[in-house]
């Protein structure tokens, strides 16, 4: 008995039987429904077991409190049950109603589910398996196409924009995430410098923290943490927003009424991050070095003019290499989400699992890209 | 079909007395009575924004009512426990008006699902009374192993009814059963309605805008008007009312005689 009824509010007994071997009775008692049965179906043959084979059974009912579809299927599988001994069951002293119910469920006849369509075998498993990559990076292809082949028209002919979505984008995916990219990439400025500081105090090099905060914060921190917060933030949003209305259906009205979802819905996210992340990249680069000139000069005692003469003297090119990344991030984050929501199909669990998974893909393919840049910045010496 | 009409004396299963729901200042019912006998068949009629589907959350224990109180099966539902609440609820059975069926389960594991929660029943027992349930909302066996999206419209009321009818309810509560579905369909759902009531001998309480089912699929209609049940009466008793929101509603449809 692995689990109760979820309720004992009303006084109830459970269905019961009691075998009289000298009258040739089978007592039934208590209620015979869906809740009062569960017991009895579990032990229908230990109840059955001391019935002699070849017996004429007759069935007491008197003490059935109540019957419902589940209490006659459990009767006519003890008759079944029986007629499997050779012995009979006279269920002649049922109500009447009871005896519709009995005729409801024979009416009905075979019972037994369907076998459930049969599995794959492990060899096809793996043939389907490779066959839904290759559909699913086709379907990614296509995607990617069609909104290349439908931004660039418009990029030229920029007053066809849809000008009102891409601001209220930009103001949910930009303005929306600053205190919280700005309150990380400080904190992370903090944390670098601290560590970086202890050991770099032990060779009195400190006067470089600036530069090594710099580095780090300009060329890979600020834009990464940037994107990856907003791969969370705002990529999973795209996917669920576009993911229900698959589902409700307002992705095909708006093709029905000769309007492309790809341009209604997918361009103006899509040039909307692509602006934003760069702003907030710049405003998170800004934070990552003033934690870190903060603790500097706060804790190792930097002097704050040397700190700033150290950063300025630094090369530009960390700057740009860290805005190069941002406009990519944005382009693959905001296309991961807004592909992820098209490719929901009728299920709000689809949605769960787009929203899932376009997260995941695009912090996956933020860092795999950060790191292609790593390799390709230091092949060009830059 | 063994159309019997419920005895008089039959006892009442849903009483409604002096209630009123109210949203902010808006007043949807105001003093509105409605007594449903048990074994009848009843459809909750009236125009856009009268109420109808407050109504039927607040019989269904979904969303209390402002005021007012409400017995079903003889219990007062005002002052239930959580656990008396349930084991009311579990006496219920309720179709959507989409059939709000589990998208991520098949049909017979959303018919499985109230069997599971709330019975000890064994599997093999589970799945055959689940799947007399499916057969007699009259859908296919091979129906049993689909997904929701998978079905048609029709398909999926008549899964949702198997839902609603798994653990053997004493009150069906269907939201628009046969919106939806073609002329043919819904005559056929509105026969299997009335099948399951002489069979299973449950009331039946549904809302409803198909003038057919009205005239010929149910045995009272409640006309819902001016806040409360301005009518309840058989169809073609109240197509001879004067009221004007009755001659309203049943002039300004083309009947299909």
């Amino acid at each position: 008995m692995h689990r109760k009824p979820s309720t004992a509010a009303v006084t109830r007994s459970p269905a019961q039987l009691a075998w009289q071997a000298e009258s040739g009775v089978l007592q039934a008692m208590g209620d015979w429904d869906a809740r009062g049965g569960g017991e009895l179906a579990e032990r229908l043959e230990k109840w059955l077991a001391p019935i002699p084979a070849g017996q004429r059974v007759r069935l007491d009912s008197q003490r059935i409190s109540r019957m419902d579809t589940a209490g006659a299927l459990l009767l006519l599988q003890i008759r079944d049950l029986l007629q499997a001994r050779g012995a009979t069951l006279d269920l002649s002293s049922l109500l009447d109603d009871q005896h519709e119910l009995i005729e409801l469920v024979q009416r009905v006849g075979e019972l037994t589910p369907p076998s459930e369509p049969p599995r794959l075998n492990p060899l096809q498993a793996v043939g389907k398996t490779t066959l839904d990559i290759v559909a699913n990076a086709y379907d990614t292809l296509v995607f990617l196409g069609e909104v290349v082949t439908r931004t660039l028209p418009l990029i030229l002919q920029p007053w066809r924009l849809r000008w009102r979505e891409i601001i209220n984008e930009i103001q949910a995916a930009g303005s929306r995430s600053v205190p919280i990219v700005a309150l990380l990439t400080f904190l992370i400025g903090v944390v670098i410098a601290y560590q970086s500081g202890v050991t770099m105090q032990q060779y009195g090099a400190t006067v470089f923290l600036p530069d090594m905060i710099g580095i780090i914060t300009l060329r890979e921190m600020a834009p990464l943490i940037t994107a990856i917060v907003v791969a969370g933030r705002t990529g999973s949003s795209y996917a669920a927003a576009i993911g229900t209305m698959k589902v409700t259906q307002e992705v095909d009205a708006l093709r029905s009424l000769a309007i492309s979802p790809i341009e209604m819905l997918v361009i103006p996210r899509v040039l909307a991050l692509a602006v934003a992340l760069p702003l907030l990249t710049v405003m998170a680069m800004a934070m990552g070095l003033y934690g870190g000139v903060l603790i500097a000069y706060e804790i190792f005692g930097l002097d704050l003019n040397v700190a700033m003469n150290r950063l300025g003297a630094l090369p530009h090119s960390h700057f740009w290499v860290g805005m190069v990344k941002a406009p990519v991030f944005a382009l693959v984050i905001a296309m991961i989400g807004c592909h992820e929501g098209m490719k929901v199909r009728g299920s709000a669990a689809d949605v769960g699992r787009s929203t899932t998974s376009s997260v995941v893909q695009a912090i996956f393919w933020v860092i795999v890209i950060d790191a292609i840049f790593a390799v390709m910045f230091s092949k060009l010496g830059l | 079909m063994n159309h019997h009409v419920p005895a008089q004396d039959a006892p009442p299963v849903i009483e409604v007395h002096d209630l009123s729901n109210r949203f902010g200042s808006k007043t949807v019912h105001e003093n509105l009575d409605l007594c449903i006998t048990k074994g009848s068949v009843i459809a909750l009629v009236g125009g856009s924004g009268t109420g109808k589907t407050v109504l039927l959350n607040n019989l269904v224990l979904l969303r209390p009512p402002t005021t007012g109180s409400i017995r079903l099966l003889g219990q007062d539902t005002a002052n239930l426990s959580y656990a008396e609440r349930q084991a009311l609820q579990l006496r219920l059975g309720l179709m959507f008006q989409m059939g709000a069926l589990f998208t991520s389960l098949s049909v017979l594991e959303n018919v499985c699902l109230p069997l599971i929660e709330h019975t000890d029943l064994p599997k093999p027992v589970r799945e055959e009374l689940a799947m007399l349930k499916i057969r007699l909302a009259g859908l296919p066996a091979d129906a049993a192993h689909k997904r929701p999206n998978e079905l048609s419209g029709g398909m999926i009321k008549r899964a949702a009814l198997a839902r609603a009818l798994a653990l053997d309810p004493e009150i069906l509560f269907l939201d628009e059963p046969t919106s939806g579905l073609d002329p043919v369909g819904a005559r056929a759902f509105d026969a299997l309605v009335n099948e399951l009531r002489d069979l299973l001998g449950i009331t039946v309480f549904q809302i409803t805008h198909d003038l057919d089912s009205i005239l010929h699929g149910v045995d009272k209609v409640a006309f819902l008007a001016r806040k409360r049940v301005l009518a309840f009466a058989p169809a073609h008793e109240l197509m001879q009312s004067t009221e004007p929101e009755l001659v309203e509603y049943f002039n300004t449809r083309p009947t299909q005689e």
